[in-house]
């Protein structure tokens, strides 16, 4: 046995030995943003800590999306040369997120906040949203802990309400439209077409207009609505398609229990 | 009237161009096969083949409209699976029956291994056996990368880095694979050549050498408890043996009926070079050799993995030298089960994580 021992501590020590460089490759061409905030620690290491559990990392927009600037390059990392622009000063933030959430920031300038803010006490997009730690925006955002730090919940609970049908509309159809294509439809159409509602529906929300909101909301449920029939139509194909499938698997196993039976015969035959 | 002497006309006609004596067939027919071969798990032999004929003719179709270009060939998979008729069901056939045909051939190898039918003289048909099983895993491989969705495409850059440490021919077999220095153009036209001519011609031909020893040598008379000291049995050809094949044969066909129906192959988002997905993972059949990959260095993982495939590959060689090492002790069901746990341990480790 001593063989197979011989065998075993072998196999152990490379383990052991191991590096788990599996992606090596990959890790080759990491942000330097990333490697030297890390590697200097403390408070410039935290912007990296809070965005490896953002929507905008799941999304794949990294710090040069932001930031600006080399990802690639030491020395260009921070240069304003390579389109390095650093943090934004707070009345520079709308604009600063509103190079990609366009709508946002237009509503959001429409709004009493930006009104606020434009005297510098009301609340821009980190207020809500954070700065690093960006995560998907949804109805638990309008929250009385958030909102009471400056003002009454009131206004705020209307239009929370306001929103509670369209949003759970919105997450039902999300489910229903899961379910269809796991069972082989194509809904790159409809996801398109919720993607949209879903986001026309989220930038209401910084009008902070309340009738406006209302409005809004019940066009979306109507063309939730309007979905429904597609929706319905594939549905009708998935039960039609299990269907056939079912005669016909119920037709071979007749067949299997038919050759079965035939093979008994054979083999009774036989003895 | 007419008919039978059309028939007549062409039997006869028949009979001069393809001279083959009724004899040959009723010979073929009533061949006597060994009685072992009643049970289902011996007759794992031939399913994969089934499956590799589905996957020719499914994969053949499926050739008709696939695009082997990095721009097109997501949306035609795209098309083939949502807009041609009976695109979704040619698709899921050979996507389910690639997955059965790598279960029906690892079963194969282990039926083999377990009941010792790779001893001498069918050693080198074993090392053609293990030929198979290697052709098949490239099969899933290149097929899945074929796809173009983002799982698969990252999927193939992992392998070729992992191809890349190999010792001493890494790099040009890297190159080779990719047809360049990383995934890009080339990759997908190497992997369609892999895939639709390279390793089908490799397979035919080791599945025809693998037949034609099984003809010349035979298939080992396997007995049992209750059999020994029994005068071997044996039972016909046709129809005993053709029935129970076709049994199997339709047990296939039903279990690919329910999968493709119930779950139909779907399609992830297209491959973005850009952008790494957060949890990149290969096909299920490679999650043990994944995990061993992620346990140890790059360079130790692809070693482990070539010497075991190296093992496999002359275990006959190996077992020989184990009987004589340690006379009366059965080694081989040892570390048999001892590579069985290791290989389902990994895999669900790696599928859990």
């Amino acid at each position: 046995m001593g063989f197979l021992k011989g065998i075993f501590l072998m196999v152990l020590t490379l383990i052991v030995l191991g590096e788990g460089s599996l992606f090596a490759e990959e890790t080759k061409t990491e942000s330097v943003c990333i490697s030297c905030h890390q590697a200097m620690g403390d408070k410039l290491a935290v912007p990296v800590t809070l965005w490896e559990e953002s929507i905008h990392k799941k999304m794949g927009n990294t710090c040069e999306g932001c930031h600006g600037g080399d990802p690639g390059d030491e020395g260009k990392a921070m240069d304003p040369a390579s389109g390095f622009v650093g943090a934004p000063k707070p009345n520079q933030i709308a604009e600063f997120c509103g190079r990609c959430h366009v709508g946002v920031k237009e509503n959001y300038m429409k709004s009493a906040h930006y009104a606020a803010s434009l005297h510098g006490t009301g609340p821009n997009c980190v207020t809500c949203h954070h700065s690093h730690d960006v995560q998907k925006a949804s109805l638990e955002l309008i929250a009385e802990p958030l909102c009471s730090q400056c003002h009454s919940f009131k206004n705020a609970q209307k239009i929370r309400k306001a929103f509670v049908s369209a949003e759970l509309g919105l997450q039902e159809k999300k489910e229903t439209i899961r379910y269809v294509e796991r069972r082989g439809m194509p809904v790159k159409r409809l996801e398109e077409k919720l993607f949209s509602l879903r986001n026309s529906l989220h930038q209401m929300t910084h009008t902070l207009d309340l009738p406006e909101i209302q409005v809004k909301t019940t066009g979306v449920l109507k063309e939730l609505g309007e979905m429904e029939g597609e929706i319905e139509a594939f549905k009708k194909k998935i039960h039609t398609r299990w269907w056939v499938g079912s005669l016909f698997a119920g037709f071979l196993i007749l067949l299997i229990v038919v050759l079965i039976l035939l093979l008994k015969n054979y083999e009774e035959e036989d003895q | 009237m007419i008919h039978s002497r059309a028939f007549n006309i062409f039997k006869g006609w028949l009979a001069t161009s393809a001279p083959i004596p009724g004899e040959f067939f009723e010979k073929v027919s009533s061949e006597p096969v060994p009685h072992h071969l009643k049970r289902w798990w011996f007759c794992l032999g031939g399913t994969p083949a089934y499956l590799f004929i589905i996957q020719v003719v499914t994969g053949i179709l499926l050739t008709f409209y696939y695009v082997p270009d990095p721009g097109h060939a997501y949306e035609s998979v795209q098309h083939i699976t949502y807009d041609i008729s009976f695109g979704w069901v040619i698709r899921s056939i050979h996507k389910w029956s690639s997955q059965l045909m790598i279960i029906a051939v690892i079963l194969h190898v282990m039926r083999i291994f377990f009941t010792g039918a790779y001893r001498k003289p069918r050693e080198l048909n074993w090392m053609f056996g293990c030929g198979l099983l290697f052709c098949t895993l490239g099969f899933g491989f290149t097929g899945y990368s074929l796809i173009y969705e983002q799982l698969s495409y990252w999927g193939a850059t992992v392998a070729a880095n992992i191809t890349q440490n190999v010792p001493l021919i890494g790099e040009y077999l890297a190159r080779f694979m990719r047809g360049g220095d990383s995934v890009e153009e080339n990759t997908l036209t190497r992997f369609f050549i892999f895939h639709i001519a390279l390793l089908p011609l490799t397979i035919t031909l080791l599945l025809t050498m693998h037949i034609a020893l099984i003809r010349l040598i035979g298939v080992t008379e396997y007995q049992f408890e209750e059999d020994k000291g029994k005068p071997k049995k044996h039972f016909p050809f046709f129809p005993d043996h053709f029935l129970m094949e076709t049994i199997i044969a339709l047990f296939i066909a039903l279990l690919l009926t329910l999968l493709v129906v119930f779950f139909p192959a779907g399609l992830g988002p297209p491959a973005d070079p850009f952008l790494t997905p957060q949890h990149i993972k290969p096909e299920w059949y490679f999650y043990f050799t994944f995990r061993w990959l992620k346990l140890t260095s790059l360079q130790v993982g692809v070693l482990g993995t070539g010497v075991a495939a190296m093992v496999l590959l002359f275990w006959p060689f190996i077992d020989r030298f184990l009987v004589k090492k340690f006379p009366g002790r059965d080694l081989s069901i040892f570390l048999g089960v001892i590579g069985v746990i290791t290989l389902l341990v990994l895999t669900i480790w790696e599928a859990l994580v």
